[in-house]
């Protein structure tokens, strides 16, 4: 085996056993690796467990393209049945702990069982070591990390959680490197229910690859295809920060929980507001456009800020002032909270405020900073009745308090930075995303805005955004195959794609160069329709086929309420014509009326095992 | 006069984020777009909205029409 090592390593907390597993050529194959290789451990391993209990997984998953010079390819998965949203949860990180682990020898590091006491695993190549974390528990992911490296010296990656996962937030998330976050459905929860502290990664092999020449050749290719990009030294000043404007001209922004599209105060939470900020610019191993603006927040700490961010926490929240916003930024990395499930969920208190629903004098209001930086710590810490009622997530506290048409949720994970009202297909982006309502599988909102095929007079008299066309569930599909697809198995990026236009024929010849195997375009869709099918299949079997399509609709809000201001004033989705595009895509995907994979698309995807399993809970098509 | 509004990377690499323009007899919208902003070819997907409507780099600009042009960004 060229480009993966077969291998995955396996510790189980409860018993303190490591083993090494070798894992069939076929099924790197089949599923690449990063999620591919994450589901089918899922599906294979985890059934009908409690997530936050003994027997969930907890897994790191790195692809062919981690450890290895390919352009932004310093990524990693991690992925657990979710706390969040009881189904498949993922999510992706860049870290030195990705190029270690398969430096190491590891395509992926499985977590099982429970430790009795607090502790986090030290790797070092072939030895594997679970030691005391008992003096770490209770600290922020930055001093955490900063003590495992004066420990364990910095030639290391870490991985860790911080109060936030120790106290089971359900949108707890792992983080690395001050910034660096993955798992937004609740992956630091489950390594914190294993009283698993951090990880502490150490490799110095080779990684065996098929032509090194080729693949160094493709690299400094593509390295340099990304420096000489137009949009390159934009990229370089603003990142993902540039979409505040974008959003706000677009009426696309999340503003006060999602009830408008337009922030009056998006210029002083923009881009440009956050040049004359920064201190500093940090990213991901192996990348050479680094997305991470690094800004002086109102408490003189350094804050790494991205477009989600600045979106969920500022906007979203009715604060005009980037450096609180980067408070608060900052807070959730240190505690290990997702930005935007947290953003998510203080929006959703801020209205319920409004609406009397809460009379709770610690709920902010709209635009009070102050006491959405308490809320921040009384949910990491859990510490009063609504820090503890937040620490669930938005579903489980609309379904306590009330609230439930303006509840920003699909499937329980909280909607990312785009405001659907007038955008169908990125509704649809949202409702069938593999996790729940988040953006990075299909982020289809430029192409429906303005870059669809839209001709003559249809392009006069008809605003495209807000039509239903067929075409829309295609190209729905088209981005989930890419990006949820390719580069969540490769592992790596897919903003040099996307941000500064590098060409995809780069990926199946570097895949070829590292693994020696061809895969045609075809092939790789294959393998993503696979990974995506399965995840599916893993969501109706942990809902014991208790499945139906509206687990695919967006938040109720995008229906029945409509923008507030601006040229799409009054804008809103139609709930008709949504089922039909749903349908379409469902057909598209050979998936059947209810969104359960249909027996003849799992033996196509060379599935069939997930057939008598499922058919013990529902009847398949 | 055609009023331009530059967004992203093309404010950046024009210099300024709003250009009127005298276009005296209709023109399509590509070729104000590629005198004004340099590397223009390079872009493959960009998004134009002319008076506030989606719209192709052939579409035809004359008298006050607005144009705007943005990015295509791949969102966080």
């Amino acid at each position: 085996m060229r480009g993966w090592w077969g291998r995955i390593l396996r510790v189980n907390l409860s018993s303190g056993t490591v083993k090494v597993h070798e894992y069939p050529y076929e099924d790197a194959l089949n599923f690449i690796g990063g999620r591919g290789l994450a589901v089918k451990i899922l599906w294979d391993e985890v059934r009908g467990v409690d997530p936050l209990g003994p027997d969930n997984k907890l897994i790191f998953a790195c692809g062919p393209f981690n450890g290895l010079p390919t352009p932004s390819g310093g990524k990693m998965v991690v992925a657990s049945k979710s706390p969040l949203t009881g189904g498949y949860g993922d999510g992706n990180l860049g870290t030195m702990a990705s190029v270690h682990l398969r430096k190491a020898g590891y395509d992926a590091l499985v977590v099982e069982g429970v430790a009795r006491r607090p502790v986090y695993i030290y790797i070092e190549n072939d030895n594997v070591s679970i030691l005391s974390a008992e003096g770490l528990w209770g600290k922020t992911t930055f001093d955490t990390e900063k003590i495992l490296k004066e420990t364990h010296g910095r030639d290391v990656g870490v991985l860790s959680i911080g109060p936030g996962g120790e106290n089971l937030v359900r949108y707890a998330v792992v983080i690395s490197q001050e910034g660096r976050s993955g798992g937004r459905p609740g992956m630091g929860a489950v390594m914190g229910s294993k009283k698993l502290k951090a990880v502490v990664v150490r490799g110095t092999k080779e990684i065996p690859v098929a032509d090194k020449e080729a693949l160094t050749k493709l690299s400094q290719e593509a390295y340099r295809a990304i420096l000489n990009s137009p949009s390159y030294t934009f990229w370089r000043r603003q990142g993902t920060m540039a979409a505040v404007e974008w959003c706000n001209e677009n009426s696309a922004l999340p503003v006060r929980n999602f009830s408008d599209g337009i922030f009056e105060f998006s210029r002083s939470i923009d881009g440009y507001t956050m040049e004359g900020m920064k201190i500093g610019q940090r990213g991901c191993p192996y990348c050479n456009m680094q997305c991470g603006n690094v800004v002086l927040d109102a408490e003189a700490r350094g804050s790494e800020l991205d477009y989600e961010n600045v979106a969920l926490l500022g906007s979203n929240l009715g604060i005009g002032k980037l450096n609180e916003v980067a408070v608060l930024n900052r807070l959730a990395d240190e505690l290990g909270l997702d930005t935007i499930s947290l953003g998510g969920v203080i929006g959703f208190v801020m209205e319920a405020r409004e609406k009397k629903l809460i009379r709770d004098d610690e709920a902010p209001e709209f635009g009070d900073f102050k006491k959405a930086r308490e809320l921040v710590l009384n949910i990491a810490y859990r510490r009063t009745e609504l820090g503890r009622l937040a620490a669930e997530g938005v579903m489980r506290l609309s379904e306590s308090l009330g609230g439930k048409e303006f509840a920003m949720h699909v499937k329980g994970l909280e909607v990312s930075g785009y405001n659907c009202f007038a955008y169908p297909a990125m509704a649809l982006a949202y409702g069938t995303s593999s996790i729940g309502a988040h953006h990075k599988e299909a982020w289809v909102i430029a192409w429906e805005i303005g870059t669809a095929p839209i001709e003559g007079e249809k392009r006069k008299s008809v605003e495209y955004k807000v039509t239903y066309g067929f075409e829309k569930a295609a190209k729905v599909v088209e981005l989930q195959r890419l990006r949820g697809g390719l580069y969540e198995i490769l592992t790596a990026c897919r903003l040099p794609w996307v941000e500064v236009g590098l060409s995809l024929e780069y990926y199946p010849k570097l895949l070829e160069a590292i693994t020696g195997v061809k895969y045609a375009w075809e092939d790789l869709y294959k393998v993503a329709d696979r990974v995506y099918t399965l995840i599916r299949a893993y969501w109706v079997r942990e809902f014991n086929g208790k499945w139906d399509r509206t687990m695919d609709y967006p938040p109720i809000r995008w229906f029945s309420e409509g923008l507030k201001k601006g040229p799409l004033k009054g804008q809103h989705l139609d709930k008709d014509k949504y089922d039909a595009l749903l349908s379409e895509y469902y057909r598209l995907r050979g998936w059947d009326e209810r969104g359960i994979p249909k027996k003849e698309t799992l033996k196509a995807l060379n599935l069939e095992y997930v057939i008598p399993e499922l058919e013990k809970q529902v009847i398949l098509e | 006069m055609v009023k331009l509004k530059l967004h992203g990377v093309f404010a950046h690499l024009v210099g300024l984020d709003e250009v009127y323009v005298e276009v005296r007899e209709p023109t399509p919208v590509n070729e104000l777009l590629r005198k004004l902003i340099p590397r223009y070819e390079e872009f493959k997907t960009k998004i134009i909205l002319v008076n506030g409507k989606p719209s192709g780099e052939e579409t035809l600009v004359s008298g006050d029409d607005e144009i705007k042009i943005l990015p295509v960004l791949s969102g966080g």
